[in-house]
């Protein structure tokens, strides 16, 4: 195929048109004369040579259009010619050019703004290669998901294992950073030698972990990431050496990460340090120290991998049954790990409910698009009765609405991106969704203005083509024809079909957070202020170091003014942070290792519920006479005492426990403590959980390295910040604090994805109402003024007013029935899949189906009741005479 | 006036063929391309200008013809076409075709039923 000589052949005739016009001229002339001058040697006169000549060859411009028609610039050039005729079809008639353009704009740029998001989280690219063949282990309980393996089991995978290239170590927790003006808080990983070889990441100065830096002993090194590199140490160029105080202990720096190592679990960290480091490495096998992860070798699938780990876990099973029983394990992608369903559903829910808004936009324009169709129907039969082929027609019709579409699209990308750059922090997700505004969404926009396009343009353009030209000139524009209303009618009712979907699932999810607002967290936390902190194990090895410390804060920050009450918790509620321990109970019979109850455990000192505001229901909280030394004491809660000593005193009661689970110092000691209170249930994980079996322990007996202090203040907390702060550094200069926030924004924080869901919800729900019901305004109006003469004929024989205003309102009726019964039966469709969106309400609640139909009628009802009004107030002797 | 024979249609998509063929002889311009078509054929095939200069166009756009102004004999401007390589290629291909299925196409013409 000759390609080249085609296309230059194409764009000479397209840019240089009058030369190649000239010369097509020039050729035919010159045909004509050599014509000519053959039949005047055959012996005709010149005029009678030139009329047979000119005979011959027929109409020069018919010849000239057979010429041009050869090459594919006339195609080009004919949608150019429809694109400029379309461009001043709309702008001749710019009210029209508006309406569609912003509501396709509405639609199609909801659209984007949502897709960005699930760009950036479910469509989220990792920064690491294969990152789906890059799996977690996990140990497996009944009760325990087993995202943490021991040092030691860890030890036994890496040796054993034949399917990965390696296991490695991973766990993040917050590291202390000292040197600087003010101790900060970074966020660390430690990990083993390999980390960054597993996941395949280079530096992009300096170098990863050598191996046998990860042992105990080996000189701290401490790897940055970008970010930390840039935000800071400025960007420093000599950072390479440095030492840095990290945990009261100095790292040399080795190496600077690359930009794009970040946003993922395994790359969020500020620094990276070796594993022996962690606080939690433990060389004990009961307790579950870090996370493993490894990477497939190639050629091994998932499966083959999991029964070669199963293989070493039953081995050790069998040798250590009471650190490893009923266990079993378990391997998952870092995709599939951080894909939680938490974020999947309402972003797939926000999705559909964008895809609804734009169906409705893509109807309301195609009954415009029919609406002025009807209008233009004398435009439409003079082209076609000059010539204009069905196609040629078509063709015209489907290039104006994708011209409105992709103007819509280019104004939705704005709206899109003004939205996400104002919105996108308001989003539940840790990812960063304005980096999510790349060429996906670009692409994804422009596909959605281009179906856009087609879907509202191709029923209209069909429509309008087939009209019969002669009817058409003959009768002026007064028929409408009864098809058209039909169809245009079958648009409205799908739009308020579906506008009455969004209705439906946005009551639903206002009920749902009214429901949630209404549950009591368990505590009262107005003006209560809540910071975070981590004590470095080398500076605080023991026990009763630690416990000194939290005991000498809290004192110190009570005395701060304006504090009513000071205590430290280990985890606060709805913080994120909880702990679980099994236990036992040795007035009950024993069971086997792995099953044995679980409940959440929590460390406090004396006066926490009081700080809290969580009642004590009996007995007595704890105090300082439960010494270090004293006997061991414990609180349950009231669910905790419910359910396993259901109908008896709690008091008195003992509980027996492992405090490896909560925070040992050295070898793990089983300890069996006395129940002295009962306390109020509170929500620790999750606002919308049932209530949970909680234990608190008291941090004198069993101290932890970490701790969240919560002050109650007389006056509103947040200008108390400094003082506390200083508080806290008099006790120890270096140690800093960090996640300061009051009480009532993380109450606050565990309603915020469900309000953001709720008012996009409704406000989606909000235009499509808007829309449908312009749409149906639209129609009856257009109705109403089409039939003009026909009800002014009505009424001269005798039609009062009000059986007018009936007949125009009985086809209204008519509409929002349909369209609510349809509404109705595809909403208890759609809202099962908002199942796990919901808390308190069903998805067949029938009061938020009444009220999403309700809406939705009368607010049509409503609309149509001004074109029946006008129709009732036709003068019949006005439109007589018109005709 | 000579006794002219009833003119008759070409059959489908065999002017391409008869234009590169008449180039191959000599590069020629629009008008002669149509006289020569018209007299070696003996005056059974005419072929006007609309088929003529579209037929132009297309060879021209495949790379087989190119066009050349040049001057005539009585000193005017004409657009003579000539073959290209390719043209010439192409040419050749198309005439072995065309043997083969007017040979068949005789064949089955001529066919009697003593023959099957």
């Amino acid at each position: 195929m000759a390609l080249l000589p085609n296309l230059l052949g194409g764009l000479r005739a397209l840019f240089r048109k009058k030369k190649a016009e000239q010369e097509l001229n020039e050729e035919l002339h010159d045909y004509l004369e050599h014509a000519v001058a053959e039949k005047m040697t055959a012996g005709m006169s010149r005029e009678e040579a030139l009329r047979a000549a000119r005979l011959e060859m027929g109409n020069a411009e018919a010849v000239k259009d057979q010429v041009r028609d050869q090459g594919w610039e006339s195609l080009v050039e004919a949608m150019w010619r429809d694109l400029r005729y379309g461009a001043r079809q709309l702008s001749k008639n710019p009210g029209f050019t508006t309406v569609v353009v912003l509501t396709l704009a509405l639609g199609i740029g909801a659209n984007s703004a949502i897709f960005s998001a699930v760009n950036a989280v479910l469509l989220r690219r990792f920064p690491f290669p294969q990152a789906d063949r890059v799996l977690f282990l996990r140990q497996v309980t009944a009760t325990n998901p087993g995202l943490l393996i021991s040092i030691p089991n860890f030890e036994d995978y890496r040796r054993q294992q034949r399917s990965f290239q390696q296991l490695t170590l991973w766990r993040s927790g917050s590291v202390n950073l000292t040197g600087g003006d003010h101790p900060e808080r970074v966020v660390g990983s430690f990990v083993s030698d390999n980390y960054f070889d597993v996941l395949g990441v280079r530096t992009i100065a300096g170098r990863t972990f050598r191996p046998g830096e990860d042992q105990p002993g080996a000189e701290p090194v401490v790897v940055v990431s970008h970010q930390a590199w840039v935000t800071r140490f400025g960007g420093d160029p000599k950072l390479l050496g440095r030492h840095l105080t990290l945990n009261n202990e100095s790292y040399t720096i080795i190496g600077i990460l690359p930009a794009e190592f970040r946003a993922t679990w395994l790359s969020s960290s500020d620094v990276y340090l070796p594993a022996s480091h962690s606080p939690a490495y433990h060389m004990d096998r009961a307790d579950p120290a870090m996370f493993v992860v490894g990477r497939l070798k190639d050629g091994v699938t998932r499966a083959q991998a999991l029964a070669d780990i199963a293989t070493i876990e039953s081995r050790l099973a069998h040798d250590y049954p009471d650190a490893m029983g009923g266990m079993h394990v378990e391997l998952t992608s870092i995709p599939e790990m951080e894909a939680t369903e938490s974020s999947a559903s309402p972003l797939l829910m926000l999705l559909a409910a964008v895809v609804i808004l734009l169906l409705i936009a893509c109807l309301n324009v195609a009954t415009l698009l029919l609406a002025r169709g009807s209008a233009r129907q004398q435009e439409l039969s003079v082209r076609t009765a000059l010539g204009a082929s069905r196609t040629c027609l078509v063709r015209q019709l489907l290039t104006e609405s994708l011209l409105v579409s992709v103007l819509g699209g280019l104004l939705g990308l704005l709206l899109a991106f003004w939205l996400v750059w104002s919105f996108a922090d308001l989003l539940p997700f840790d990812v960063p969704t304005r980096a999510a505004l790349d060429w996906r969404v670009l692409l994804f926009t422009l596909s959605v203005a281009m179906f856009t396009g087609v879907m509202a343009g191709v029923v209209p353009a069909l429509r309008l083509s087939r009209m019969n030209p002669a009817a058409a000139l003959t009768t002026g524009t007064r028929t409408a024809g009864h098809a058209g209303h039909r169809l245009r009618s079958g648009f409205v009712v799908a739009q308020m079909a579906l506008a009455i979907i969004l209705l439906i699932g946005a009551t639903l999810l206002v009920k749902s957070f009214r429901a949630l607002l209404a549950i009591h967290p368990g505590f009262a936390g107005q003006q209560v202020l809540t910071m975070e902190y981590r004590l470095p194990r080398n500076k605080y090895p023991s026990a009763i170091e630690q416990w000194n410390f939290h005991r000498t804060m809290v004192e110190h920050v009570a005395q701060v003014p304006g504090v009513v009450s000071a205590a430290v918790v280990q985890a606060l509620p709805l913080s994120g942070n909880w702990g679980e321990m099994p236990f036992t109970l040795p007035d009950q019979p024993e069971v086997r290792p792995g099953e044995k109850p679980t409940a959440l455990v929590n460390l406090i000192t004396p006066d926490y519920f009081s700080t809290i505001g969580s009642p004590l229901l009996r007995g007595r909280a704890f105090s300082d006479q439960d010494g270090t030394d004293a006997p061991r004491v414990v609180i349950v809660t009231r669910s905790f005492a419910a359910k396993f000593w259901p109908d008896e005193d709690p008091i008195g009661r003992e509980i027996q426990f492992s405090d490896s689970s909560v925070g040992s110092n050295g070898s793990p000691q089983v300890r069996r403590a006395t129940v002295i209170g009962v306390a109020a249930d509170v929500k620790q994980v999750h606002l919308r959980d049932p209530d949970r079996p909680l234990l608190y322990l008291p941090y004198s007996q069993s101290p932890a390295i970490f701790g969240t202090l919560i002050v109650r203040a007389a006056v509103d907390p947040s200008g108390l910040t400094d003082s506390i702060r200083r508080a806290v550094w008099s006790v120890d200069k270096d140690q800093p604090v960090w996640r300061i926030r009051t009480v009532a924004a993380v109450l606050d924080q565990q309603v915020a994805s469900d309000r953001l869901m709720m008012l996009l919800v409704s406000a989606f729900g909000g235009l499509a109402l808007l829309l449908s019901v312009i749409g149906a305004y639209g129609l009856l109006s257009n109705t109403v003024n089409q039939r003009k003469q026909e009800i002014g004929v009505r009424m001269a024989l005798g039609a009062t007013p009000s059986s007018v205003l009936r007949w125009v309102l009985k086809q209204a009726v008519r509409l929002t029935l349909v369209g609510g019964v349809l509404g109705i039966a595809a909403g208890l469709v759609a809202t099962r899949f908002m199942a796990s969106l919901l808390y308190g309400v069903t998805t067949a609640d029938l009061s938020s189906f009444v009220l999403g139909w309700g809406l939705m009628t009368l607010t049509a009802l409503l609309a149509s009741y001004l074109p029946a009004r006008r129709a009732s107030r036709v003068d019949p002797m006005v439109t007589l005479r018109y005709e | 006036m000579r006794d002219k024979p009833e003119p008759s249609g070409l059959v489908q998509g065999t002017l391409d063929m008869l234009i590169l063929k008449t180039l191959a002889l000599e590069p020629m311009h629009g008008y002669g391309i149509g006289l020569r078509i018209e007299q070696i054929s003996g005056g059974i095939f005419q072929v006007n200008a609309g088929s003529l200069f579209p037929a132009f166009r297309r060879l021209e756009r495949e790379g087989w013809i190119k066009g050349e102004w040049r001057a005539t004999e009585n000193n005017r401007r004409a657009k003579y076409y000539m073959l290209t390589e390719q043209g010439r290629k192409k040419l050749k291909s198309e005439t072995r075709e065309w043997e083969t299925q007017t040979a068949a196409i005789a064949r089955i013409l001529a066919a009697s039923l003593g023959e099957l």
